[in-house]
């Protein structure tokens, strides 16, 4: 029962989010063709651009091109790239992986990096050492992404004459080794944003466990105190943790664009802004949906983590 | 073989407010194995403070305490794993003290391993003895906390002090958070493990009811010092302090409802133990105050061989 309503959810809010993609794309000035040919469209005659919407399938009224667009997308077919001419679904599938990939390593680097600071902070309150991890966290949080990166790629590449993103992009399967060298910075810029809150919410979470009757049992069994905070405090403190986890790592599915851009990984987000400027309403809409849909899966997923640490959630 | 406390004062430094809150000040006690000592004591006098102290939790801030010549709650590190098997604390509350992501076995089971008291082979096999020692069915060790009773819990939790093999049991309040139609069970229980395992027990309460069932000695604590100490038979049924009558006073019966005449009535509230007041703690709630009360702390006076009590006013 419980499934069947988070399910029915998931699809109310898939449904809304392809009306909502679909309308803002028609909304914002401009069409498939006035991007393509730029300032040359006003030497077109009425005829001629009658003749390209219809050929790109914009003539027709609103509620049937969605229609239409969602009766191919639920068959499998995505629709094709007008500039490439390739399939979206082949692009979105390369381009999926590198955002995956990159999503992936960032969120375990800022899982490392926040629960290890976030304790580091929570042993002794109000301290140096809390200090120190809280200032780490501020400057985390403070320092753009954009910044941190070309900061990284200007010291690497001048000072180091390393920067692996210089060379074409490898994805695992052709050059593991130069893949993950790629991979390294961005990843670590990406670790870094994601372990500020990661690292607040661990701190949170673990003083408010620290003073729980149940840890001084702990420490009155003569369990080891560093064994107490991994067995006893961590663990109960994982919830907050655990969401604050599986929100970062939907954020930097979505939102890595910058990232990409610096790296120049061919990733969704870069696929999508590219999309975008030429107006590209089919590749849009169904990298958005494939992204969404992968989206909800984590909260899913992330739902189902939670039943695995709390045995309590039924 | 006993358990001595020698003039132990804990304070507490309170950043916040810049001051000290003093929770024990100069307890002196003795216990000889297989004797139980009652503690009673509203609450905040300190008695689960003086719990931690003698389960090594938290050190004094002075005096020693002392377990068969051994000191207790000092050198944390180096001797950690073996102090604490000797002392074992029962919580008051067994909804929080257990560990909710942890199966009761494996709550078990943890001690055993820490202190390295069975080999791994034999670890689930003591497990369920100790379970059965205490009453709980074997297929039960998969449970976790908040699948049991109170009582259930409050039984784990026993087996989980018993497991460290412990020659003195520190029992705060191990019945006060139960439903009194499980007191008693547990009440029996604790008296049986006792007698089987030649237990030592500190049993501290603020319900002197309980406290009469299974106490040798009684010492009657007020904010942070002892002021009545004595066999059960001399505090309860010849209280000497005015705190102790006070406290006896207030015990519910639910015979001579009619007839109620409370001479010793306490007025006022507990002092802050953060700014404690000169001389006796008590003499600002006491009927029997006099003027050389503020000025001197009262020793523990010796009213019969083996009953102390901290009033000079009451031995006149």
């Amino acid at each position: 029962m419980g499934f069947l309503k988070r399910l029915a959810s998931v699809l109310t809010t898939l449904f809304g989010i392809s009306v909502f993609v679909f309308v803002v794309l028609r909304v914002i000035p401009g069409d498939t063709i006035t991007s393509s040919l730029g300032i040359e469209t006003g030497v077109l005659t009425p005829e001629q651009i009658d003749t390209l919407r219809a050929y790109y399938g914009i003539d027709k009224p609103l509620v049937g091109q969605y229609l239409s667009w969602m009766a191919s997308f639920l068959s499998g077919d995505l629709g094709f790239s007008y500039s490439t001419g390739a399939p979206v679904w082949d692009l979105t599938k390369s381009a999926l992986l590198v955002t995956m990939q990159l999503a992936l390593f960032g969120t375990i680097l800022g899982v490392l990096i926040g629960i290890s600071i976030g304790m580091f902070s929570a042993r002794k309150p109000g301290s140096a050492r809390d200090f120190l991890g809280q200032f780490f966290g501020l400057l985390a949080l403070a320092i753009p992404g954009f910044v941190l990166s070309t900061t990284i790629v200007t010291v690497m590449a001048n000072k180091f004459q390393y920067f692996p993103n210089g060379y074409e992009y490898m994805t695992p399967f052709e050059d593991l080794s130069m893949n993950l060298q790629q991979m390294l910075f961005p990843s670590l810029v990406l670790g870094i944003a994601v372990a500020a809150p990661i690292m607040r919410t661990t701190r949170s979470a673990l003083l408010e466990t620290v003073d729980k009757d149940f840890v001084r049992t702990a420490y009155g069994k003569g369990v080891k105190p560093r064994i107490v905070r991994l067995r006893h405090v961590l663990r109960n403190s994982l919830i907050p943790i655990v969401t604050m986890t599986g929100i970062q790592f939907g954020y930097l599915l979505g939102g890595a664009v910058i990232v990409e851009k610096i790296f120049a990984l061919p990733g969704m987000g870069r696929q999508i802004l590219d999309a975008i400027n030429k107006r590209e309403y089919a590749t849009v809409q169904s990298s958005i949906m494939v992204f969404a849909i992968l989206f909800v899966t984590i909260n899913l997923i992330t739902d189902w983590v939670y039943r695995k640490v709390d045995p309590r959630i039924k | 073989m006993s358990l001595s406390i020698n003039n132990v004062t804990k304070r507490y430094r309170i950043r916040a407010r810049k001051s000290v809150v003093n929770a024990l000040n100069g307890i002196t006690l003795s216990v000889e194995k297989g004797r139980t000592l009652g503690i009673v004591g509203e609450s905040g006098c300190g008695k689960s403070t003086l719990a931690r102290l003698i389960v090594g939790l938290e050190p004094p801030t002075e005096g020693s305490l002392l377990w068969s010549g051994s000191p207790l709650g000092q050198g944390v590190k180096n001797t950690f794993r073996s102090r604490h098997s000797k002392t074992q604390l029962v919580f008051q509350d067994p909804y929080s003290s257990l560990n909710p992501r942890q199966t009761i076995g494996a709550c078990i089971a943890e001690v055993l391993k820490t202190h390295k008291l069975r080999g791994d082979a034999e670890i689930s096999a003591r497990v369920i003895e100790l379970l059965a020692v205490v009453g709980i069915a074997a297929d039960m060790q998969t449970r976790f906390p908040h699948q049991l009773s109170g009582g259930q819990r409050q039984r784990v939790a026993i087996a989980r002090a018993l497991a460290a093999e412990p020659e003195l049991l520190v029992l705060d309040e191990p019945v006060s958070a139960l439903d009194v139609s499980v007191r008693a069970d547990v009440m029996n229980l604790l008296v049986d493990l006792k007698n089987k395992f030649n237990l030592t027990y500190i049993f501290i309460s603020h319900d002197l009811s309980m406290v009469r069932h299974i106490s040798d000695e009684i010492a009657v604590m007020y904010l942070g010092r002892i002021v009545e100490y004595g066999t059960w038979d001399e505090v309860l049924n010849n209280p000497k302090h005015p705190y102790t009558k006070a406290l006896i006073e207030s015990i519910p019966e639910h015979t001579n409802v009619r007839g109620i005449d409370f001479e010793n009535v306490l007025e006022g509230e507990v002092p802050d133990p953060a700014n404690l007041p000169q001389g006796c703690a008590f003499h600002q709630r006491c009927p029997l105050a006099v003027e050389s009360c503020k000025l001197k702390v009262p020793e523990l006076l010796n009213a019969t061989k083996s009953h102390l009590v901290a009033c000079p006013e009451v031995l006149k």
